[in-house]
């Protein structure tokens, strides 16, 4: 027992004072595993850039309008999605007449969120990192029937009536205005942060004529200028309580697409708080 | 022998777990006032959020070797300022403020004002920086009472104030840190034990933020995180802001 003991012991004294050379001795080199620089701590994907992308506002004072939009909000179909120009094609945003004034080029290349995704009919569902298991495949099938059952494009047209009003009789003179929910969803950020995105196409059409159109970007790394980041959380945090924190994400955003609606185009007139 | 060793990696694996674990949040329930604007959809179900213009203090940042101070009490086997990837702890604490001034734009859409009069971008010279230093000495001291948040001492409810009307922000910002290394009697029983007990290493070292919100209107603590190792799980559990277009 005694002469184990003394190996033990010679055998801690004999590294302990190798360790102790070895420290003293040798060259200082980078550690393999280093402790705590602040590099370190950044989150994952703070070093991916956001992109944000300008916005037009339609305000000019000859264009006030008196009457109340016809409103149509809806998702696009899929020949609508394959047509968007620009960003969705990876290409520069073809030019558009906007009020006679010229074109107007974003001259924006960004990766299209609906390429690295998986979209059906507008529709975004929830991009699971490939480690994902069965919880995980329990939680993302409880935020794939709060998406199918919940209808974004009626929330944001009853949030847009609720700002702007509704011409219930139209005539041909009225402005008519058309949301193209392009496409709405969860998305990955990173490991199993997930946002809830939305892009859509706005459309002002008045007398026949096209006079305002613009995009909306509400994505983790791809935004319109005057859009706020994107809601996040873990996919357990959004399908909690049958999907609770997804519903309410849902409905919050459908508020804040008819705001920035309202935004953009103050020639109509709407409520305020 | 088996036993202890079985021992040592239970104890490695909860050292371990609790180094990864998430922060803790607290929120107030009180209904909050912004001062910035004067209203917002009633529907909205926002708290902190709706503190949407926040003034960010100077970030408190020390590294630490035991309980002394690291860049003053440096030992034989620390760090050199290449490894911890710092010189000093203001060198890390304007890079952490930063990093919290653009997450929180970028990820949770806050107006994030500054108030240091180093910074030439925004400058504040309603303060100096004595002033901002008893200042955020004065709210880091209340925000260690948190039996206390709800209801502000006298001088909090002035500081806060004083704040909010030179700067109409909604809310103020106290973020603190720590980077605590392991001791000198820590390492030294380590590789006396030949290694054997490695897990003390983790006994209370690493990096470790807090942050606290202050409403200006109240001069109330409105909401705490703590425990994170990193700034943006720090403010992972804070609320969105109020969209700016959405407050009139």
């Amino acid at each position: 027992m005694l002469e184990n003991l003394k190996i033990i012991f010679i055998f801690h004294l004999l590294f302990a004072i190798s360790v102790f050379f070895a420290g003293c001795a040798g060259k200082k080199t980078e550690p393999k595993t280093k402790l705590h620089t602040p590099e370190m701590m950044q989150h994952a994907s703070s070093s991916k850039k956001i992109k944000k992308v300008p916005h037009r506002i339609l305000n000019e004072p000859a264009r006030v309008f008196n009457a109340k939009p016809v409103i149509t909000v809806r998702v696009a179909t899929d020949s609508e999605l394959s047509s968007v120009p620009g960003i969705w094609q990876g290409k520069e945003v073809a030019g558009f007449s906007v009020l006679g004034v010229g074109s107007l080029g974003l001259g924006l290349i960004a990766p299209p969120l609906y390429a690295s995704a998986l979209v059906v009919g507008g529709i975004l569902l929830v991009a699971m990192p490939s480690s994902a298991g069965a919880f995980e495949g329990i939680q993302r099938k409880k935020i794939e029937r709060v998406l199918k059952t919940v209808d974004f494009s009626k929330l944001t047209h009853n949030a847009v009536i609720d700002l702007l009003g509704e011409k219930k009789e139209s005539t041909q003179d009225d402005p008519r205005l058309t949301i193209l929910i392009l496409v709405y969803g969860f998305t990955q950020k990173f490991a199993d942060i997930i946002c809830f995105s939305v892009d859509a196409q706005v459309d002002l059409h008045f007398n026949g004529e096209e006079i305002y159109k613009d995009f909306i970007y509400i994505e983790p790394y791809l935004r319109s200028a005057d859009a706020p980041p994107p809601h996040c959380a873990t996919v357990g945090e959004f399908a909690e309580n049958q999907g609770a924190l997804a519903k309410q994400t849902i409905d919050d955003f459908s508020v804040i697409l008819a705001n920035i609606v309202a935004h953009r185009l103050p020639v109509l007139s709407w409520k305020k708080y | 022998m088996e036993k202890i060793l079985k021992n040592i990696l239970i104890l490695s694996a909860c050292f371990l777990l609790t180094a990864c674990a998430s922060s803790n949040v607290w929120q107030t329930n009180s209904k909050l006032t912004p001062r910035s604007y004067n209203s917002y959809p009633e529907n909205s179900r926002l708290s902190t959020g709706l503190l949407r213009r926040l003034l960010i203090m100077p970030v408190q940042f020390e590294t630490l070797i035991g309980d002394k101070p690291f860049f003053t009490h440096r030992s034989w086997w620390s760090h050199t300022d290449s490894e911890l990837g710092y010189s000093s702890d203001e060198e890390v604490s304007r890079r952490y403020l930063e990093t919290a001034v653009d997450y929180l734009a970028n990820w949770k859409g806050y107006e994030i004002i500054r108030l240091n009069p180093t910074d030439t971008a925004e400058r504040h010279t309603l303060f100096t920086s004595l002033e901002i230093e008893n200042i955020d000495k004065d709210l880091m001291i209340w925000s260690e009472k948190p039996a206390d948040y709800e209801t502000p001492a006298k001088n909090i409810i002035r500081i806060t104030s004083k704040l909010g009307s030179a700067t109409k922000a909604d809310g103020i910002l106290m973020i603190s840190g720590v980077n605590k290394l392991p001791s000198d009697a820590k390492v030294a029983a380590v590789v006396l034990s030949a290694s054997l007990l490695w897990p003390i290493l983790f006994i209370d070292t690493g990096i470790s933020f807090k942050a606290h919100i202050f409403e200006v209107n109240t001069g109330k603590v409105v909401w705490a995180s703590s425990g994170a190792p990193s700034i943006p799980l720090l403010f992972e559990k804070l609320e969105n802001a109020i969209p700016k277009l959405m407050t009139r």
